[in-house]
């Protein structure tokens, strides 16, 4: 697509996340197909439902991880299978920030260094000043050069957000966020995870199936009826 | 932050895997560029000191002593051979030149060494200061010895006997003075003291004189000098037997005065000046002359094959050609340099297998690490390139601390050497083969590296990150 076309596409729609008649199906023959969900910068979106309903396949569909059998993914307006694969990583580095249910680090660096890999991981030049803002905004100011492994649930899960947030990229991802954190720190890490939605004007979506985001999101979707028989 | 920081601090953050690696890698590097290292020091030392000697007479014995102590200076010579027989031999066509040394005493474990200025030129070494010996007692010094010893120019010194330090007596009476120090040559002249032959006869035949016989010589002149010649003079003989005084002339009749002498050959010397005759002086008294060894330069291949068996056969010398009876040694040796190059390349592999083992195993734990990379938007090659780094560096330390290794362990055999045979081996230096071997040690952590770096490559984010297999 040209650039006056994104840029057009941009202004009327800015879209940032658009999913549209998505199928998938396992080689054991697991099928789903997903609803089509649109979502714009600044918004966020909670997509709901039992384990096994597909909400991870769609959340890997959606940052490229599979490949779906049919519909489309755009991403500020970049359908990203017609990316190449490695286009598509690329892609991923720049627009696509991911929270994850475990919190993967990589155990041999601080957490500084860990925010940093997001622009490392694309071989972008590291911006140390806004790496430590975020971290500071999030309140581990404390914790620059602390090792993931040695800081708290809580602190790793905001470590994990200011990773997926620091390169502000076009959507967040988030695969159940809240799972492994008690009421308190669930109600925070979700209100935190839409003011940041906001304040750097991103599009979140969450899977989870975490009933007590529900009352924090102001939009949902489920996945109940997602999976198939066969496709 | 960057991928290389990001492969230091992976390494770091298992110190045990890598320490393994990293130790079996050294310890393989460190025994091949030893090995390396003295095989290269051992050839130089060898081939430079051979210096198109083509054949060494001496003593009857086993012949390769006869070359490790005649040229190289680090055994005991096999004995003496007559003055005589060793001039006989420089006036057979097939020989071009003789250069006769006569070895028995050292100073602070250097050896003095009698012998002719062409033993200098034969090894083009240069002068860095003074001159070649020309009188007797004069000493020209090699560059190790003079630094060793710390004689300098003009300083004076006695030399004990034997070959070994502090082992002998001292010829204390007999002083040497210091007239030259050569520049390094990288040859054996290195480590040796020169002086004329006329030296080392003059030292023995005080010291058989003093030492050597039960009786009274508190009287100088004991021996018979009815035909009245008298010694007042510096009298010297040059190689060339050229008469050398000091007043011009000589006032006797030398040949037949000479003759006259009826004291052995260590009592030659009890004059009370210093009469004493180069190596060429075959008039009369030569005869009682001996050295230990003669370097002998052919005119021709012809007299290779007919040489050695002519002396071995005919006279009472021994003749060893030091290329064959090197090539034996350097064979003698060859065998056990083999084996530990074999020894180091097994250990060398170990290391790959250890470098292998080190990274798969740290694969397995950091699969979700790879996943999550990937998730952030990290090539699959950046992924293979960042295994193949860790698996480099390994290597890489590995070599660096082998090389230490290898140069310490060089350290400790070079002051051996040079306690033991003043030898001096150089310690620091980087060769060629040190550039073969840094490639080939960045080559194994490479390809130790490749199955992982190939796992590494592969992983699917969907299947680590929770997923079920597509």
């Amino acid at each position: 697509m040209g650039f006056c076309k994104r840029v057009i596409c941009f202004i009327f729609t800015a879209m940032s996340v658009k999913i549209t008649d998505l199928g998938f199906t396992y080689q054991d023959g697991e099928a789903f197909r997903f609803p089509n969900v649109e979502v714009e910068k600044g918004q966020s979106l909670l997509i709901t439902g039992p384990s096994g309903s597909g909400k991870s396949t769609l959340l890997h569909i959606m940052a490229g991880f599979l490949t779906p059998k049919e519909g489309d993914v755009r991403i500020d307006s970049q359908s990203i299978y017609q990316l190449s694969e490695s286009a598509r990583d690329a892609f991923r580095g720049e627009q696509i920030g991911m929270i994850f249910q475990q919190h993967h680090f990589v155990r041999a660096l601080s957490a500084l260094d860990n925010v940093l890999l997001a622009w490392i991981a694309t071989g972008r030049k590291p911006d140390e000043k806004m790496a430590k803002e975020i971290l500071s905004d999030l309140g581990l100011s404390s914790k620059f050069h602390e090792k993931p492994q040695n800081m708290s649930q809580g602190e790793q899960q905001r470590l994990s957000i200011a990773r997926a947030m620091v390169k502000k990229p076009a959507v967040v991802l988030a695969d159940e966020p809240t799972s492994s954190l008690d009421d308190a720190n669930a109600e925070s890490v979700g209100k935190l995870l839409i003011d940041l939605t906001q304040n750097h004007n991103v599009a979140l979506v969450v899977v989870t199936h975490d009933q007590r985001l529900k009352d924090i999101f102001p939009r949902s979707v489920s996945l109940a009826n997602a999976k198939m028989n066969s496709l | 932050m960057s991928w290389l920081k990001m492969s230091w601090a992976n390494l770091l953050s298992r110190p045990l895997g890598s320490l393994l690696a990293i130790l079996l890698m050294a310890f393989g590097v460190g025994i091949v560029s030893l090995l390396v290292q003295l095989n290269a020091q051992l050839e130089k030392q060898f081939t430079t000191n051979i210096r198109s000697v083509d054949m060494v007479v001496g003593a009857k014995g086993s012949p390769l002593q006869l070359i490790l102590s005649g040229i190289y200076h680090i055994d005991a010579p096999t004995g003496n051979i007559s003055l005589n027989e060793l001039n006989d031999l420089k006036k057979n066509p097939l020989v071009k030149s003789v250069i006769p040394l006569s070895l028995g005493d050292n100073f602070q474990g250097y050896r003095i060494v009698g012998t002719t200025p062409e033993y200098v030129e034969h090894y083009n070494a240069e002068l860095h200061e003074g001159k070649v010996f020309e009188n007797v007692l004069e000493a020209t010094l090699g560059a190790n010895a003079a630094r060793q010893t710390g004689l300098k120019i003009g300083d004076h010194f006695v030399g004990t006997h034997g070959l070994q330090a502090n082992d002998g007596h001292v010829h204390d009476d007999q002083e040497y003075v210091v007239v030259g120090i050569l520049k390094p040559s990288g040859s054996v002249l290195d480590q040796l003291i020169l002086t004329p032959l006329e030296s080392v006869w003059a030292v023995h035949d005080h010291h058989h004189h003093d030492h050597g016989h039960s009786h009274d010589h508190t009287e100088k002149h004991e021996h018979d000098h009815s035909d009245g010649h008298h010694h007042e003079d510096d009298h010297v003989h040059g190689p060339d037997c050229n008469h050398d005084h000091e007043d011009g002339h000589h006032g006797h009749d030398h040949a037949e005065g000479h003759k006259e002498h009826s004291h052995g050959a260590h009592d030659h010397h009890a004059h009370d000046d210093d009469h004493v005759h180069g190596p060429d002086c075959n008039h009369g008294h030569a005869e009682e002359r001996e050295v230990t060894v003669g370097l002998v330069k052919f005119t021709g291949p012809m007299a290779r094959l007919q040489l050695p068996r002519h002396i071995n056969t005919n006279t009472n010398m021994q003749a060893a050609l030091p290329a064959i009876e090197i090539n034996r040694l350097l064979g003698l040796l060859g065998i056990g340099i083999n084996t530990l190059r074999w020894l180091a390349i097994v250990i060398m592999l170990l290391s790959a297998i250890s470098v292998f083992v080190s990274l798969y195993n740290s694969l397995r734990e950091r699969r979700y690490e790879m996943a999550l990379l990937r998730s952030m938007g990290a090539s699959r090659s950046k992924l293979f390139q960042l295994i193949c780094t860790e698996g480099v560096i390994l290597a890489f330390i590995g070599f660096v601390f082998g090389w230490v290794f290898s140069r310490l362990a060089m350290f400790l055999i070079s002051g051996y050497a040079r306690e033991s045979y003043r030898y001096a081996l150089e310690v620091w230096n980087w060769n060629k083969e040190d550039f073969l071997l840094a490639g080939v040690s960045l080559l194994i952590g490479l390809i130790a590296a490749v199955i992982p770096a190939v796992r590494a490559y592969s992983t699917r984010i969907h299947e680590v990150l929770g997923g079920k297999t597509e």
